[in-house]
């Protein structure tokens, strides 16, 4: 257990041990030389770096590696649970979905008494949030029924279905190729 | 639907059926005497004058009830709108359900020429930005779990643009074509599962790939690529895109573009699947 009440990310003990700029906290470096536990960590960090280093000898790093790894790893759990990194989309969401809901009111507060326009103003949200509630389940249910309807309408028309299929061929073959190439470049 | 339906001759049929149902694609239908059995309309308006025994289900087409009108099972009408006799309740004794409510909306919004006078109403704008707001939310729910997923994704198609647009292009036409096919040729109880999974990888695709093309924008926008600023730059790249998407005509056609584009960045990274995988043994 650590001996620190805000213990260093190991990506940023990293940072600091290697000179670079902390990912999450921008006081990393501050903090680690104040700190033991943390200062610990960093010397940890910077042991690993020069047995690695040691380990390559003269061989010189591949290029772009560090980027490439940088771009497509996943979250850190540190970075997961810290809200200044999502607080962008999360209040951006927030205040588009407000807007929205403002101009879903708009008609019936312009309608509404003054004394009332709270209570007028409920009307449409709970309406709204009615209506999408009801949709998904009402959606879920109908959408089989639906269709097994629309293929016994369908079932009249076979030219319909024999055009589609032979669309398909060049269709499907257009799609195999693709992915075959994709599949090559892997 | 109602596209297909306008490219297709409608003829308005007058039809006296009695015993058993009726099934039509693309023609307009009026039911002037007793129909027993289920009434099917694909790309057709359907007048219902007489009592309905069965279901009136509808696709992409809108139903009017005449003063001795009724539907004795439940009236389903997907992408349409149903219009009572006024002052009467809906004579249905069955289920009423439309799942497209709002195709109806986004079909004349389509249909409206550049040049008419288009002021949108405000509860058209508010429906449009709830919409955005909630794909922002899922697509910030995708990041956050699926963050490695997102970035390789974003990564293989900024590689390869164009086998993700063929991809997309090639794949919307096919899941098309397979779902015509299967509910023509298949008896349904084979053609609905079919149609229902394809379906739902097809918005899987999309959901997902409008997440990348969000990060993807968003990372070019800001040229930053680490994972901590992932987050903002899914949010700069949404307020690009989404942004876009509000403008007149160009934002239909934006918007749909990203949206072929966004299933066949989905298909071609199959989902942000890794190129290669450690098999680890004990």
């Amino acid at each position: 257990m650590s001996r620190c009440l805000r213990p260093l990310d190991p990506i940023d003990a990293e940072a600091v041990a290697s000179g670079a700029e902390p990912v999450l906290a921008p006081d990393a470096a501050e903090h680690a030389a104040v700190c033991p536990a943390c200062g610990d960590l960093v010397g940890q960090a910077r042991d690993l770096d020069r047995a690695l280093g040691d380990l390559s000898g003269a061989l010189p790093p591949l290029s772009g590696l560090a980027e490439r790894v940088t771009r497509l790893r996943g979250f850190s759990r540190r970075e997961r649970r810290t809200y200044a990194l999502w607080k962008a989309p999360v209040l951006l969401a927030g205040a588009i979905g407000v807007a929205g809901l403002t101009l879903l009111l708009l008609p019936s507060l312009s309608a509404g008494e003054p004394a009332r326009v709270g209570a007028t103003a409920l009307v449409p949200i709970l309406a709204f949030a009615r209506s999408l509630a009801r949709w998904f389940p009402d959606f879920a249910r109908v959408t089989p029924y639906g269709l097994e309807a629309l293929s016994d309408a369908l079932r009249q028309e076979r030219a319909l279905g024999l055009v589609s299929l032979l669309l398909l061929l060049p269709a499907g073959f257009g799609v195999t190729r693709v992915f075959g190439r994709a599949r090559s470049r892997r | 639907m109602r596209i297909a339906a306008a490219v297709a001759a409608v003829v308005l049929f007058p039809v006296s059926a009695s015993g058993s149902g009726i099934s039509v694609v693309g023609h307009d239908l009026v039911i002037s005497t007793r129909v027993s059995g289920r009434v099917v309309a694909v790309a057709s308006d359907v007048r219902i004058e007489s009592e309905v025994g069965g279901d009136v289900v509808v696709w992409g087409g809108d139903v009017w009830f005449g003063s001795a009108g009724a539907v004795a099972g439940n009236l389903v009408v997907f992408g349409g709108s149903i219009h009572g006799v006024p002052g009467h309740r809906l004579p249905v004794r069955g289920m009423v359900s439309t799942p497209g409510t709002l195709l109806p909306l986004y079909l004349a919004e389509m249909r409206r020429a550049p040049w008419e006078a288009g002021v949108l109403s405000p509860v058209l704008w508010g429906l449009r930005l709830l919409a955005l707001a909630a794909w922002l939310a899922v697509a910030v729910t995708l990041l956050y779990f699926f963050g490695s997923p997102l970035a390789r994704a974003a990564d293989r198609a900024e590689s390869d643009w164009t086998g993700a647009l063929l991809a997309g292009a090639l794949g919307v036409l096919t899941i098309f074509l397979t779902a015509a096919a299967a509910l023509t040729l298949l008896p349904s109880a084979l053609a609905v599962p079919i149609t229902v999974v394809l379906g739902a990888t097809a918005v899987a695709a999309k959901v997902f790939g409008m997440g990348v093309l969000f990060l993807l924008v968003g990372q070019k926008v800001s040229a930053s690529f680490s994972p901590a600023r992932r987050p903002a730059a899914l949010a700069l790249g949404f307020a690009v895109l989404g942004g876009v998407s509000l403008l007149p005509i160009a934002g239909a056609i934006v918007w749909s573009a990203a949206s072929v584009a966004a299933v066949g960045v989905a298909l071609h990274s199959r989902f942000g699947a890794p190129r290669f995988r450690v098999a680890l043994s004990s």
